[in-house]
């Protein structure tokens, strides 16, 4: 199929008019095929893509290229391309995106409205994963962000609206920065004024440089720097920004949340790997040191918050933050291993706390809370969501066998290479990690029956096929991670190369 | 393909599948078929996995010395870049010899848990979990290199975990549990520090790192060189390694767990806490015993730590009434002896000791297990006595344990550690030798009190429970009697030189692991030793040393026996002869301190507890209140100021500013209706609001970074 890229992206979106042709009851119905077909359309992507090409920084080792002028008076196409960086991430939006749908399942307010939200929410995000132009980057980047804001300040808990707009209001802040950055980057960029972030890469990589003038007596790439990773780091999160991720997940509904921790935190750490590091290799030199502490407190941190927290779901967005400290950690470090680590957690994340989240939505929809300590016992009342409950928990730890191990192994091994007392700092993360998913499960599932939940219903059947698949790929990927890997390793290895000198 | 490389890999393969099997399908089976055909199904797999382990043993000893080592690669596991990890199993003799203890004991302890575990609901999730376990535990003794190691390492800390919390409707087991996998945790870190240690310097000078045991072996003498922050980077790795060996093997000061992980079903215990999982960290240091001979320092530091762990759990044991707990801490102790051995660095005799307490200690704990479940689960010993006569086979198996674990002459603990206190004597101090000599006595005395305490003398249980009590089904004794009669035995597979015999099993071991022939201090005084630190075969020299020493040795055995039999005669008097005079010692002040502090473990769950617990959940709680409080207050504030500013410019423009449009006429010529109506109202509320949050986030980051 030509312009497979192009198809991916909308055909979620061409699920929206058929909403409204439907009765509203109908719309998960239509979300859900329009996902399904979605990921069918994409299986060609998968089994075509050439892993042996680099990319990154070479546009003629980009695969699936779609190019057409858009808005020629200013030098914008409309560039599509996928490389190692991007494959896994379009996978991961897939799955999600399918598993999302699923968890959406009891929605029952504004049915048109959430879904045609949902979908485009869907084909922004897959969008972002595959703009090769800034300005089309920055477009899907800002489409992405509106629905969201939407699907969590109507459909959300009882403090939607104040979640809504600290999310709104942080990531504005964010996209501004990175508005100015991108004008910034374009008309100062090395040669002739280009918005392809590709045609920059590469002319960076033969030498140029950004000639900006100082700002603020700053010189001009630490400025663009900063403010792009500014922009990035509040999607990642990264400490001090993360604040809002809490609150944006405990007042989503559980589907949200699952496409918030599972797709668009990956955002940031994307960001980082396509614009923010490689085009600027001298200032992240000299930010390195920096990262590095920022990833430690994040996941150092984020566990320690988690270990505090009573809201179960408060408690997952936590070791969200802990966990993305680990990809952070990985792309500070730039070795091989690092970064193939950094990509994997990802995708692991994205699948691992999605399953955490759909879990607490499991159980949150029976018992309308979530706080920990008001449960007790109930692994024998629901066997079945408690095995996968703790298999998902296990997952989270970084049991070896399950596919979390393997991306904190890699990053681990590869920044202990360049950072080692900060890495032996991120193990006692994993310590802490331990902690409170075993706290947690403890309370829940352990000790006497809680008598107000002794009649708790087993896990459903939509919420098994929602859970299961990741199940199987979070096992799958552990035993044999490399089927992922070897997606990205050649891609990754050549990025590492700009860095490690 | 040999039978070995076919038949290796379904060992831990099968108890796998008979895991996912139960785990999947066993509330149906068990519903269908019923408990025995479930508990028969859950001993299939281990029972056929002992069946290849045993073959493929026999078929080893055939093979010459040199040719027993095979690499199993079975396929890719992790590879990026130089790193390239694959799945692949290492059977030679160490593993072999493990293979037979795993699947051999785990079998026996499958059957008895048949009996142990009538009637419970969970039948099937037990024989699930424990199926798992020895899976993993398999793959920890087979992994061919330190990433399936851990990958085992880990799994058996899960399944430690679930088995401890089985009865998980009573919180104090699922609490043990969490305190097993968090001590375990702390002791993660340290082993894959070390595994990155060892990866790290590797990559540095070589083009690819399988961190493969063999290539490990091959490596050691080059990476023995290098340093980091100046110390030599085999000593740090080897530390890194036995702070994970700490915590999996109950050693000081992690040992804490394995006590309260008593929580968990006696054949869980049996397996687990006492068989196989915690002595995972002497195979550990078995595996890689040519790394720790590199390392003498840490040498020295083992065999210390070892030495104390021995001695101070030894006597917390004889303060408990628990029965369990006195087992659990007999077994802190044993393995203590075990890391005694391996840190003078005869590892063979470590390891020899392994296998003895496998047998022995596994027969005790299976003989509590069934007292246990004859008093309907009472543990106190101060409510059995006399139960001899009623359940003769647990009985009299238990006291032939007890005779093996006291060392009396000629039962396997008796060759075992002799074999370790004259190591610890030559190759480390007399004061290790003295520690470990003291311990041994102790260990008699508790062993021979929990004896006459459980099986003779009055009962002091209820009449009821007494006439119930009768001796267990054949299932739950029979293999109890089988490890009973092993722990006798299995003694004279390493009858020592001085004995006129041939020391057989440390040269069965010796392909694979091979004893320092020199002390561990000397190895540190004289450096240049280094290069010639692992001797190849017994010199005749070593020998003729050994020569000398007969005497020594002779005496020292002699009087280790003496001292045994002493103080388990002190635990005949006053817990069978004159439990009088007891009373009568223990009605001092001085005496009840001791007793109180012994039996209350030396505070050191207290000391955790104050020194740990505590300020880790302070800092907690204090990262949580600075999140809802400072940066939210920040953010919260920005939002604030911001709504404020904008209703304020509202205010300006509706008053002021479009005053001045209506009033004077120069102002609307310049500025405009339309462009009037875009300053005011909605946009410019928001534009003022972000630009707050803005000058906020600029606040947030001058007060974090600057």
């Amino acid at each position: 199929m030509s312009h497979i890229l192009s198809w991916i992206i909308f055909i979620p979106l061409l699920g929206v008019p058929i909403l409204f042709f439907l009765p509203r009851e109908k719309g998960k119905w239509v979300a859900l095929v329009a996902t399904i077909i979605d990921f069918i359309v994409a299986i060609p992507l998968f089994l075509e893509y050439d892993k042996s090409l680099k990319g990154v920084t070479k546009l003629s080792e980009f695969q699936f290229i779609e190019q057409f002028q858009w808005i020629p008076s200013l030098g914008v196409d409309y560039l599509l391309g996928v490389d190692g960086i991007s494959i896994s991430m379009i996978l991961l939006t897939l799955i999600i995106g399918v598993v999302a749908v699923l968890a959406s399942w009891n929605i029952n307010k504004y049915e048109r409205g959430y879904f045609s939200m949902f979908l485009l929410l869907q084909s922004a995000m897959l969008g972002v994963f595959m703009a090769l132009d800034l300005i089309l980057f920055y477009l899907f980047w800002e489409v992405m962000l509106f629905p969201m804001y939407f699907l969590i300040g109507v459909w959300g808990g009882p403090r939607r609206v104040y979640a809504a707009i600290k999310f709104f209001l942080y990531t504005l802040l964010g996209s501004i920065g990175m508005l100015l950055a991108i004008l910034g980057m374009w008309y100062f960029a090395p040669g002739d004024s280009t918005f392809n972030m590709i045609e920059m890469l590469q002319r960076v990589q033969a030498g140029g440089t950004f000639n900006g003038p100082l700002i603020f007596g700053m010189e001009f790439v630490k400025v663009i720097f900063i403010a792009l990773f500014i922009g990035f780091a509040i999607k990642v999160p990264i400490f001090p920004f993360h604040t809002w991720l809490p609150d944006a997940h405990v007042e989503a509904p559980t589907a949200i949340s699952v496409i918030l921790a599972g797709v668009l935190l990956k955002m940031g750490t994307y960001g980082f790997l396509r614009l923010n590091f490689p085009l600027f290799p001298e200032t992240f030199e000299w930010f390195r040191d920096f990262l590095v502490a920022l990833a430690v407190i994040n996941i150092i941190y984020g566990a320690l918050c988690a270990l505090a927290q009573r809201d179960l779901k408060k408690m997952v967005a936590y070791s969200s933050i802990s966990h993305m400290g680990f990809v952070l950690l990985g792309l500070a470090a730039a070795t091989p291993q690092g970064v193939n680590g950094a990509v994997l957690q990802m995708f692991n994340h994205g699948t691992i706390t999605a399953m955490l989240f759909l879990l607490v939505g499991v159980i949150y929809d029976r018992a309308h809370h979530r706080n920990i300590d008001g449960f007790g016992g109930i692994a024998s009342v629901t066997p079945v969501y408690a095995t996968i409950t703790s298999i998902a928990y296990m997952a989270a730890i970084g049991l070896p066998g399950l596919s979390g191990f393997i991306s904190e192994l890699l990053i681990l091994t590869g920044s202990f290479k360049v950072y080692q007392v900060p890495t032996i700092l991120s193990g006692l993360g994993i310590i802490f990690g331990a902690g409170y998913m075993l706290y947690a499960y403890q309370r829940i599932f352990f000790g006497p029956v809680n008598e107000k939940y002794k009649d708790l219903l087993e896990i459903n059947r939509v919420e098994l096929f929602s859970v299961v698949p990741l199940v199987i790929i979070v096992v799958f990927l552990g035993i044999f991670p490399n089927t992922l890997i070897e997606f990205f390793e050649v891609s990754l290895n050549h990025y590492s190369s700009i860095f490690v000198k | 393909m040999s039978f070995i490389q076919t038949a290796i890999p379904f060992v831990p393969i099968l108890p796998l599948i008979g895991a996912l099997i139960l785990g999947f399908f066993g509330k149906r089976i068990q519903a269908s078929v019923g408990e025995f055909k479930t508990g028969i199904l859950g001993c299939l797999t281990p029972g056929l996995a002992a069946v290849i382990s045993f073959a493929s043993f026999f078929v080893l000893i055939t093979l010459e010395p040199e040719q027993r080592v095979f690499t199993i690669h079975l396929t890719d596991w992790i590879s990026v870049a130089e790193l390239d990890v694959q799945w692949a199993f290492r059977y030679d003799p160490l593993s072999a010899l493990m293979l037979m203890i795993v699947t051999g004991i785990g079998t026996l302890i499958h059957i008895y848990s048949m009996g142990y575990m009538h009637d419970d609901q969970s039948y099937w999730r037990f024989f699930s979990y424990i199926n798992l376990f020895l899976a993993a535990m398999l793959l920890l003794v087979l992994g061919d290199n330190l990433v399936i190691m851990f990958l085992g390492w880990e799994g058996v800390g899960l399944c430690s975990y679930l088995l401890i919390g089985f009865w998980f409707s009573d919180s104090d087991n699922a609490q043990a549990g969490k305190k097993a996998f968090l001590f375990n945790r702390v002791g993660d870190l340290g082993f894959i520090t070390g595994i990155f240690l060892l990866y790290l310097f590797s990559s540095q000078h070589y083009d690819i790192v399988t961190l493969s045991f063999g290539e490990l072996d091959q490596r050691a003498l080059f990476l023995s060189k290098s340093s980091l922050w100046d110390y030599p980077l085999l000593e740090i790795a080897a530390l890194c390694f036995f702070i994970g060996a700490m915590g999996k093997s109950a050693q000081i000061p992690l040992y804490v767990w394995l006590p309260d992980a008593m929580a968990g079903p006696t054949p869980v215990s049996a397996l687990i806490h006492a068989a196989t999982m915690v002595t995972a960290g002497v195979y550990m240091i078995g595996r890689m015993y040519f790394l720790f001979a590199l390392a003498p320092n840490v040498l020295m530091f083992v065999s210390w730590i070892a030495a104390l762990t021995c001695f101070f759990s030894a006597t917390i044991g004889m303060a408990q009434f628990d029965i369990k707990k006195v087992l659990a801490y007999s077994t802190v102790s044993q393995l203590g002896y075990m890391f005694l051995a391996m840190g003078v660095g005869a590892f063979s005799a470590g390891i020899f000791h392994l296998l003895t307490h496998a047998a022995f200690k596994a027969a005790l704990f299976m003989g509590s297990g069934s007292v246990i479940v004859a008093l309907h689960h009472k543990q106190d010993m101060r409510e059995m006595g006399g139960l001899l006569k009623k359940m003769p086979v647990t009985g009299w198996s238990m006291i032939a344990a007890t005779l093996a674990i006291m060392g009396f002459p000629l039962t396997s603990g008796f060759f075992s550690k002799d074999e370790i206190l004259w190591k610890a004597y030559m190759q480390g101090s007399p004061a290790l030798w003295l520690i470990g000599f003291t311990a041994a006595g102790i260990t008699s005395f508790y062993m021979w009190r929990l004896i006459f305490m459980t099986f003779f003398g009055e009962s002091r249980c209820d009449k009821h429970t007494w006439d119930h009590v009768k001796e267990q089904p054949k299932r739950t004794v029979v293999p109890i009697a089988i490890l009973a009669f092993l722990a006798l035995v299995l003694g004279f597979l390493n009858i020592p030189h001085f004995l006129g015999g041939h020391s057989g099993f440390t040269d069965y071991l010796s392909p694979v692991v091979q004893d320092l022939e020199i002390a561990p201090s000397k190895l540190i005084e004289t450096s240049s030793l280094i290069d010639t630190h692992v001797s190849s075969t017994m010199t005749d020299e070593s020998l003729s040393v050994e020569e000398d020493h007969t005497q020594l040795e002779w005496t020292l055995m002699i009087l280790s026996v003496l001292w045994t039999i002493f103080t388990g005669l002190i635990a005949f008097f006053f817990y069978y002869l004159s439990p009088k005079t007891r009373q009568i010692i223990m009605s001092f002040i001085w005496a009840k301190k001791l007793f109180q502090l012994l039996s209350d473990k030396y505070y050191i769950d207290e000391l955790y507890e104050i020194v740990i617990i505590t300020p880790i959940k302070a800092i907690f709680q204090i990262c949580s209140l600075h999140d809802q409080k400072v940066i939210d207050g920040i953010v919260n504030f920005a939002g604030f100021f911001g709504k404020w500013i904008a209703k304020i410019s509202a205010v300006f423009d509706n008053q002021i500013v479009d005053g001045c449009v209506n009033g004077t006429g120069w102002l609307s010529q310049f500025s405009g209706q339309g462009f009037s109506r875009l300053q005011s109202g909605k946009i410019q509320s928001l534009v003022g609001a972000s630009l707050l949050v803005g000058i906020g986030f600029i606040v947030l980051l001058v007060f974090y970074f600057i």
